[in-house]
């Protein structure tokens, strides 16, 4: 009979495997010492356009953040 | 249950959750000093750049280990138990429904909204913008930017480079939802300075009642059987 308890102890398990895999991933790899490749003018150019994006959506998600934070402070208020 | 108490959190749940929150915060400190070297570049004076790298990636590790954890031990628990935490944890209609009164009752348009279930829509707003943006984009971007060698061969460069932005960024959104989780939890009125319940595991009956009391109901339905 698989219980919760089982259940924990199996996934606990799993996870510590992975997790020894990718401690020894930390410990063995070592970055060569080399340089990426340089990028063209055009990616450049899209690499802005990423920058732009991610501000976008920095900005848009904090908003929707501060949102839900006065949504939680009014609730409280009125309870 | 004793008769003040309910039981909120498994032991499991705590221990994942603590290494959850542990590995989180060191990933802001040993993070975030490279998104504002100007401002933070203090933090690697401190302890070195390769320590403080080293230690932000095994914190990374910790935290997609405790994320992988809540994964699978959902995964056998719907296969051997029951279908309960897509109920509970899973976002649903109900979930939106809730949503919109709220959001009407605190602009005094709506009337006072029923209690929750086990989960309210804004935890599980916490709980997914973790596992969504913590775990999984910044996990994946993380992780590409740790061995980009080993990814030269699968993605073209450019997307490689560009990853770094992406990480830099949406670690200050995942610190912006921290922030507010921290606040929900810790900070209000009712629970200030801190919330127990993550901690032992157990919940005053009285809040369950008041705030959760589709939870409740179940509760004391399952303890009337």
């Amino acid at each position: 009979m698989v219980s919760k308890s089982n259940i924990s102890f199996i996934a606990c398990v799993i996870t510590v495997v992975f997790v020894l895999l990718l401690m020894g991933l930390v410990s063995a790899y070592n970055t060569p010492n080399t340089s990426l490749p340089l990028m063209t003018s055009i990616e450049y150019e899209l690499l802005g356009l990423l920058k732009l994006c991610l501000t976008l959506i920095v900005v848009c998600g904090a908003c929707f953040l501060t949102f839900l934070t006065l949504i939680v402070h009014l609730r409280l208020i009125r309870n | 249950m004793s008769a003040k108490m309910i039981e909120r959190f498994s032991e499991a749940q705590i221990g994942a959750h603590t290494l959850c929150a542990l590995s989180i915060m060191i990933l802001y400190i040993t993070g975030i000093s490279l998104i504002f070297p100007k401002e933070l570049g203090w933090i690697p004076g401190l302890i070195g750049l390769s320590e403080m790298m080293y230690i932000h990636r095994v914190a990374g590790v910790a935290l997609i280990a405790s994320s992988l954890y809540y994964a699978i031990y959902f995964a056998l628990y719907l296969v051997f138990i029951d279908f309960s935490p897509l109920k509970n944890v899973f976002p649903g209609i109900h979930d939106g429904k809730a949503a919109i009164k709220d959001v009407l009752y605190s602009f005094h348009i709506g009337k006072q909204p029923e209690g929750y279930r086990k989960y309210n829509w804004l935890e599980k707003i916490d709980i997914f913008s973790v596992a969504i943006f913590d775990a999984l984009i910044m996990g994946v971007t993380g992780i590409v930017i740790w061995m980009p060698w080993f990814f030269t061969s699968i993605l073209p460069k450019s997307i490689i480079l560009s990853l770094k932005f992406v990480h830099g960024s949406f670690a200050i959104l995942s610190l912006c939802g921290i922030l507010l989780h921290f606040y929900v939890v810790h900070l209000t009125p009712a629970r200030f300075p801190v919330d127990k319940t993550m901690f032992t595991g157990y919940m005053d009956a009285h809040e369950v009642q008041h705030e959760y009391t589709q939870w409740y109901d179940e509760v004391m339905e399952g303890d009337s059987k």
